[in-house]
């Protein structure tokens, strides 16, 4: 068990282990220079209105609101911090597609339908996009990228100015190093929470976000900020000396994943040096309080990285909702994966109720092997419950026995692995003659993509008739490549130029859009996932001054 | 395409010299020549990116030198042309490249360092013909004129035709070319697999003498042959020309096959219409004829072999829950195949189909009645499969269809057989005769190392002359002595010292080729010729299997004696004289050496030393004829036969029963070292240097977690609650109704006997968690500082004046320190694959009330008030524990009920995990004022394996047999020492080596990684393609090599 000291001690380490680039994306270090890692700055507060190595993007459940999580990883400030984008905004400035001039609705615009040798004086014709009818000018003002740019800044338009009042609507400065963030919905009413763990600090950040507008206080994230909209200690979850797990452990060092369940009850965090899980618990009738440090499960493999939630059978959900008999068994599960060692680790999560002490706690479960490649270190884990959850749907309610026949549809999971580059493809399976399924995990194909995957989400394109078809989104960091993988056709949709260092990847389902994180040059891109646009599967917006490795304060 | 070699001159000639010829032209014979063993070679070359699907094609050097003119692929490679001359033929592959949507050209015919084509030399570096995004699948015809490829850009699905003429490097004299040099159109969906076909000629006038009649479309009329030549666009192009009409061999009229997955749909395209369109344009694709694929019903069961026929209908599998079968399935085409009958086999990934089209006339595409992907082992499951290949026909007339599972049960990524052979009527995959020795792999299924990512069957023959010096393909070695050495077969004999003929590595026949995702080939037999001389020695006559898993053998061999008879040749063995009959085995892993202990060879299946004994303590005891040695148990080999040879190799050395020199004692009062004896039905089950175990009391099952629940009525047990995670039946653990199930079998007698029986022998919990930390909230908690105080509720008296913590400590005290009572152990009651039924072992319901068991209880899981680790244990007896296989049983879950039963399938029967050693009665003979050979029984406690003599041990038939422990590789006997066996007593011992399958990596130190995509025969050169989405490149193997060399090309 950890003392006081130690933790601190632990956690100078970490900031120290980090500034000497152990990173989790290993190659940084090359695209960053051989010259080694910068000197921590020495205190000066970070540009709130900067992106800056972001890591971590989510989405508002109405698409309206996009929220980036900046991990100052240079150590250039003294603080990373999360920002908030009104995405509706930012839709509007995104080039609109077409295929003729009816299409372009706007006043004295046309679409940019010439061929492509019919270049015009932006050097650029056949977009499809609408454009001013007189200009034609496809980039809106952003300028056209020369073509060796869009080498390393893909899309054809040069970069919005992400500090636009009408954009950027909120930030505050965390501690550095955040390395993921999520978003959860708040059950019991509006608006939501955000999630964060940051690695310089070790702690577990959490802020709450109004639903969509303000709350009447004009902001758009509470953390107790003040006016240096700094986050609070409140805020912060493991560095507290009393912010300990009923049984008196501390939160250890270097977090690195976070999964959480649907309803955000429940928050799992990977410790990537410490061979530990801590579990989170999150109250939501205890408004403010925020999450509670509950449990640390020890002896996992050493280096744990991803953190998946696993979608509960809705039959699960009755049985555990509030008055429910629980008569099923069922606790909710997470899957942990680990650098370097071929196995997905199954956690299961006892709440109060499940506990026999009243304690929240975690226990291992299953140990199932990836057995698909000859190396695995996988970084992130895509899970689909579409087709049980279709099914479900078509239960009536109250109709167990349907939803019981349901809960054995096997959910399909997709691991992004980074050596070799592949998506390890999987899905649940019982080893069990019962009812429902205990959530044990075989990967059995696998999809070579390009090197380094860092994250799966899963997503959908539009198709040619626009209907939404599912695929898993797949950026991998150390190709500059977003994979959009076709679980149907077993087959690649498209392979996205990214910019250098795609991280994490959101996807707006609602508009056919996704956003990636480009951690390297520091902005966010936009992806068309229209397949009936031109410009499908490619960026058709940055979000940012593309900004190199210690580049120039913008 | 079976793979057969001729000489230039026509003549046949011995294996392989096509492909040394060819690959000396790459340059790599050098790397080839060292092949003893695997030997990888790598250019240095770095031109191709990572690879997806390849084609080959024979291409003639024109006038100019450059290779645009297509030719039959039986004109290549070229042996006589001389080298840079026109007319010069070499084989070429075209392989897409996904990354940059690219199709790369590969001369085959020069050296590696040309042998990558550069489409456009102004450009700095390689360049490749440019197709667009996601290149598919891809096919050549057969007289070389074109290839076709289809890709899947989203919104830009087409089909590009690549003439010839242009796929070569850009003259400089050339336009340049890109993307609208292709023919091309546009499809309305992603292509899936493609394929070429004909549309045959017709012999309408019957005329022999007359040329066959051709039409230009499948609704056109039809006219000469001769009307077509010339008239097609594309011939008459300037650049880029293309008239199929042309080629040789030519049967018809070329037909593209697309198939249009997301669609469910085949269309049949003209493939000289697609190369007449206008380049660079993408209009619509105009089919000629469409398929729909359907989805038909299942309307058939798997037949069973008669060893796995169950006994009654609930002895078969009843599968798991795999959700509601869905009402009507999408059928997706996912990969095809077609047989040389023109069968046309269809993968699909969506459906638990394989559709089965009659593709003999492309126009018009017929259905035939699909194979339906099924589980012997999970009859639930929704089985679909992703890729396929069918074989071509074996010497024995027979065809087979590999696919690989697809499905979401555990069997996914493993490989299914279908008997497609003329006249089959099997629409299921066959399941396997001799399964029950082999039940750790599904009996239908193919279990290799790794998942499958594709298949590919690979047919070959390395032929004799016969005396008239003819070689005539198919024929099997011949091992019976008897035979006359004219006879052809006799000449595939092994060697006396397995230098040459049958051998592991030596492919002759066919086999099938798996690429795992792991980046390795793996092989798997379907019709060895040689099989038949890979086995013993020894015959065995009989049709009962003898312990070598031989039987029937014929009768016109001679009966066998350790030194003559049987298949020897004047002292020479004809065989390998392998350790089994099923080395061999048709549709499953072949070995990667010879499963032998020959004299010179790695010792297959022996021990690596005598077993050894440890005490609970961990220290080792001898167990020799020392007064210490007879206090401990002591193991060992038990007969197959009574009277019988035995032999055990252990070391380098075999220890016969019949040696005096090294002689393999049997009998517990003569034996001075344990042992066992090995049996060899089945040498798959003898996993590489496997470490064995048998355990007094030992562990069941691992160690896990779970919540100790206390009884809510006085007449309930002890909850044992794993949650999701529990499986306890699947696990082995036996209850009392089990124990008592083998108390029957074991002839305990009934009532008391059975009962006290089944009590002690029931596998029981070991709670092995510590107490919570002192300091730990709990303790001070109402209910944890007060656990204990049920125990004293009737009698109102604690005479330790203790209870919370310091109670439980006193009770159970730390789990890593042995307490002299079994408080921590409980007796499993009742076992279902949720939950555990318990009570304290010491109790005994003849003396304890319900009461005192529940008040147990609670004070148990008022110590353990979370999750907490335990273990189960077996109750008096030994556990047989292999590293890899683990405890063997046949317990599984009562569907109904939930409960731990015996497990009536044939498949399992033959797994064991437990013995009972044997003890002695009073009636044992004894020496004056000694103890009889092995411990006494405990009337009190023993009521089974109590015999009244073990002189020469326990042989077939004698009274003890039945406790001799029997798996599938070991027999043995344990027998109780003079002083009773403790917990934790153990006998180790570790195989020499086994049985390893036949697999080969494909990665090399420059390209150490690998994740192979498909896989392509070119029967021409004995060479395998493998496309690679992780390394860069292609990699050649050399499958008519006996070592199955690998080279890469990148």
């Amino acid at each position: 068990m950890l003392r006081e000291g130690q933790t601190k001690r632990l956690v100078r380490t970490a900031r120290q282990s980090a500034a000497k680039c152990v990173l989790p994306w290993s190659c940084c270090l090359g695209l960053l220079g051989l010259a080694g890692c910068f000197k921590p700055d020495d205190g000066r507060e970070p540009p709130l209105d900067r992106i800056y190595f972001p890591t971590g993007l989510a989405l508002s459940p109405d698409s309206d609101r996009l929220y980036v999580a900046n991990s100052d990883w240079d150590l250039q400030f003294n603080a990373g911090s999360v920002q908030v984008y009104d995405a509706a905004a930012l839709r509007e400035l995104l080039p609109r597609s077409c295929k003729d001039d009816a299409d372009c609705s706007g006043p004295n615009e046309r679409c940019d339908n010439a061929p492509a040798a019919e270049a015009t004086e932006f050097g650029i014709s056949g977009t499809y996009w609408c454009v001013d009818a007189e200009t034609g000018d496809p980039c809106r003002g952003l300028g056209v990228q020369s073509p060796g740019k869009r080498l390393t800044e893909p899309g054809l338009c040069g970069a919005l100015d992400n500090r636009n009042s009408g954009l950027l609507l909120d930030s505050v400065s965390i501690a550095s190093f955040a390395t993921d963030l999520i978003y959860r919905p708040n059950p019991l009413g509006e608006g939501g929470r955000l999630f964060l763990p940051t690695r310089s600090d070790a702690t577990l950040i959490w802020i709450d976000v109004p639903n969509g507008t303000s709350n009447g206080t004009g902001r758009e994230l509470e953390c107790g900020q003040g006016s240096g909209r700094k986050c609070d200690a409140n805020h912060r979850r493991g560095d507290g000396s009393n912010e300990r797990a009923p049984n008196g452990d501390a939160l250890p060092v270097e977090p690195y994943g976070i999964g959480a369940s649907a309803d955000g009850t429940a928050i799992v965090v990977s410790h990537q040096t410490e061979g530990q899980v801590s579990l989170f618990t999150n109250d939501w009738e205890r408004e403010g309080s925020g999450p509670e440090l509950a449990f640390i499960l020890r002896e996992l493999a050493p280096r744990p990285v991803s953190v998946a939630a696993i979608p509960m059978p809705a039959i699960a959900q009755l049985d555990r909702q509030a008055g429910g008999s629980r008569v099923l068994g069922y606790q909710p599960g997470f899957w942990v994966t680990s650098r370097g060692t071929p196995f997905v680790q199954l956690v299961r999560y006892f709440d109060a109720v499940d506990s026999p002490d009243g304690y929240p706690f975690l226990s291992g479960a299953f140990v199932d092997r990836l057995s698909t490649s000859a190396t695995s270190d996988v970084r992130g884990m895509a899970v689909d419950d579409s087709r049980r959850s279709a099914c479900e749907t078509a239960c009536d309610p109250a109709d167990l026995a349907c939803l019981e026949a349901c809960a054995g549809i096997a959910l399909e999971v997709y691991l992004a692995n980074r050596t070799p580059g592949s998506i390890l493809i999987g899905n649940t399976t019982s080893v069990r003659r019962g009812q429902l399924s205990n959530d044990r995990l075989q990967v059995s194909n696998l999809m070579p993509i390009e090197d380094g995957p860092s994250r799966a989400v899963m997503g959908h394109v539009l198709d040619e008739q626009g209907v939404p078809q599912r695929r898993v989104f797949v950026p991998s960091f150390d190709s500059s490549v977003v994979t959009i993988y076709d679980p149907d056709a077993h087959a690649i949709s498209a392979r996205v130029h990214a910019g250098r260092g795609p991280t994490a990847v959101v996807v707006d389902d609602a508009h056919a859009i996704a956003y990636v994180s480009h951690f390297t040059d520091s902005y966010v891109g936009v992806i068309d996932l229209d397949t009936r646009h031109a410009a499908f599967g490619t960026l058709i917006l940055a979000l940012g001054k593309p900004t190199e490795p210690r580049g120039d304060d913008n | 395409m079976p793979i057969r070699n001729c000489s230039p001159a026509g003549a046949p000639a011995p294996l392989y010299t096509a492909a040394r010829w060819n690959l000396a032209r790459l340059g790599l014979v050098a790397s080839l020549a060292t092949a003893c063993g695997q030997d990888n070679a790598t250019a240095a070359l770095r031109a191709l990116g990572v690879t997806g699907e390849t084609s080959a094609i024979c291409l003639e050097r024109d006038a100019d030198g450059a290779f645009t003119i297509g030719r039959d692929r039986a004109d290549c490679p070229d042996y006589q042309t001389p080298r840079g001359a026109p007319g010069e033929r070499h084989l070429h592959l075209l392989v897409t490249q996904p990354i940059s949507g690219e199709v790369a050209l590969v001369d085959l015919g020069t050296s590696i360092g040309e042998a990558v084509i550069d489409f456009e030399p102004s450009q700095p570096g390689y360049s490749f013909m440019p197709v667009g995004a996601d290149p598919g699948a891809i096919v050549s015809t057969p007289g070389g004129m074109a290839s076709f490829v289809g890709v899947a850009e989203t919104g830009r699905e087409g089909i590009f035709g690549l003439p010839s003429t242009c796929i070569g490097s850009r003259p400089e004299s050339s336009p340049l070319r890109d993307i609208r040099t292709w023919p091309a159109c546009r499809l309305p969906a992603a292509p899936g697999p493609l394929l070429l076909l004909d549309d045959p000629a017709l012999d309408d006038d019957q005329d022999p003498s007359t040329p066959d009649r051709v039409r230009a479309r499948c609704d056109s009329e039809y006219v000469d042959r001769a009307e077509l030549l010339g008239t097609a666009l594309a011939a008459e192009r300037e650049v880029c020309a293309a008239d199929l009409a042309r080629e040789r061999p030519l049967s018809g009229r070329r037909k593209l096959v697309v198939t249009l997955p997301s669609l469910a749909e085949v269309w049949v395209l003209d493939a000289q219409e697609l190369l007449d369109r206008t380049p660079g344009t993408f209009e619509a694709c105009a089919p000629e004829a469409t398929a729909v694929l359907g989805v038909e019903p299942l309307d058939v069961a798997q037949r069973l072999p008669a060893d796995l026929v169950p006994s009654s209908p609930s002895c078969a599998p009843v599968g798991f829950n795999h959700g509601p079968a869905a009402e009507s399935y999408r059928a997706w085409p996912e990969d095809v195949a077609l047989d040389d009958e023109g069968v046309l086999y269809v993968a699909d990934s969506q459906a638990p189909v394989i559709h089965v089209l009659d593709a003999s006339n492309p126009c018009a595409l017929s259905t035939l009645p699909s194979l339906h992907p099924l589980s012997y082992s999970d009859p639930n499951a929704v089985v679909t499969t992703r890729r396929l290949d069918v074989s071509a026909l074996t010497s024995a007339g027979k065809r087979f269809l590999y696919a690989i599972d697809n499905s979401t049960s555990r069997t996914a990524g493993t490989l299914m057989a279908f008997d497609v052979s003329p006249g089959s009527t099997e629409r299921t995959p066959i399941v396997r005769e001799r399964s029950p020795f082999n039940p750790q792999e599904a009996p239908d299924r193919i279990t290799l190392p790794r998942d499958v990512a594709d298949i590919q069957f690979v047919t070959q023959d390395s032929p004799q002359p016969n005396n008239l010096g003819i070689y005539v393909e198919g024929i099997s070695c011949d091992p019976n002595p008897s035979t006359s050495l004219d006879s052809v077969a006799t000449l595939y004999r092994p060697r006396a010292d397995l230098s040459a003929g049958a051998n592991p590595g030596l492919l002759r026949g066919t086999y099938a080729l798996a690429a795992l995702h792991s980046g390795q080939l793996a092989v798997v037999d379907v019709e060895d010729l040689d099989g038949v001389c890979r086995r013993p020695v020894e015959v065995n006559h009989d049709a009962v299997e003898d312990e070598f898993g031989c039987r029937n053998d014929d009768p016109s061999v001679p009966p066998s004696t350790p030194t003559t008879g049987g298949y020897r040749l004047l002292g020479t063995q004809t065989v390998t004289n392998e350790l089994s009959c099923n080395v061999v085995a048709a549709h499953r892993a072949r070995s990667r050496g010879f499963f032998t202990n020959e004299a010179g060879t790695a010792k297959s299946a022996g021990l690596r030393a005598f077993p050894t004994l440890t005490l609970d303590s961990g220290r080792s005891v001898a167990t020799d004829l020392s007064d210490e040695g007879r206090d401990q148990p002591k193991m060992l080999g038990a007969r197959y036969v009574a009277g019988e040879r035995a032999v055990l190799y252990v070391g380098p050395l075999p220890y016969a029963t019949d040696d005096q020199g090294s002689r393999l004692e049997l009998d517990p009062k003569l034996a001075d070292r344990s042992s066992l004896l090995l049996s060899y039905e089945e040498p798959r089950n003898f996993v590489p240097a496997e470490d064995f175990s048998a355990t007094y009391e030992g562990v069941v099952r691992a160690p896990s977690r779970a919540i100790f629940r206390a009884p809510t009525t006085e007449e309930g047990y002890g909850i044992v609650d794993e949650g999701l995670n529990a499986s306890f039946c699947n696990s082995g653990v036996q209850d009392m109704d089990l124990s008592a199930d083998v108390g029957r079998g074991l002839a305990v007698p009934a009532g008391a006997p059975l009962a006290t029986f089944a009590r002690q022998s029931a596998d029981y919990v070991q709670v092995t968690a510590s107490l919570l930390d002192e300091d730990d909230p709990y303790w001070s908690s109402a209910e944890g500082a007060s656990c204990g105080s049920e125990l004293y509720a009737s009698n109102g008296d604690n005479p330790t004046a203790l209870l919370g913590r310091p109670l439980c400590d006193s009770v159970f005290g730390p789990a890593n320190v042995p307490l002299p009572f079994a408080s921590r152990d409980l007796r499993i009651v009742a076992a279902t694959e949720d939950q555990l039924l318990v009570e304290p072992r010491e109790f005994d319901p003849n003396v304890n009330s319900a009461q005192r068991r529940q008040q147990l209880m609670q004070f148990l899981s008022c110590c353990f008030p979370g999750p907490s680790e335990f273990q189960i244990r077996a109750g008096r007896q030994w556990v047989m524990r292999g590293s890899v296989t683990g405890v063997g049983h046949h317990v599984t879950t009562d569907p109904t009920s939930r409960r731990c039963v015996n497990d009536c399938s044939p498949l399992v029967q033959k797994l064991a995990g437990r013995a009972f050693e044997l003890s002695c009665s009073e009636n044992c003979p004894r020496d004056e004022g000694a103890p009889p050979a092995i411990g006494l029984a405990n009337p009190e406690q023993d009521f089974a394996c109590v015999v009244d003599d073990t002189t020469g041990g326990i042989d077939p038939g004698e009274p003890g047999s039945e406790c001799v422990f029997q798996s599938l590789t070991s027999r043995l006997a344990i027998y109780r020492g003079q002083q009773p066996s403790r917990r934790d007593m153990r006998f180790r011992w570790q195989f020499s080596d086994g049985f390893s399958p036949f697999t080969f990596s494909l990665t090399s130190t420059e390209r150490n990684r690998s994740s192979p995509r498909s896989l392509l025969l070119l029967p021409e050169v004995g060479q395998l393609v493998v496309t690679d989405g992780s390394a860069p490149g292609l990699t050649f193997v050399a499958v008519s090599s006996s070592s199955l060399t690998t080279t890469a090309l990148y």
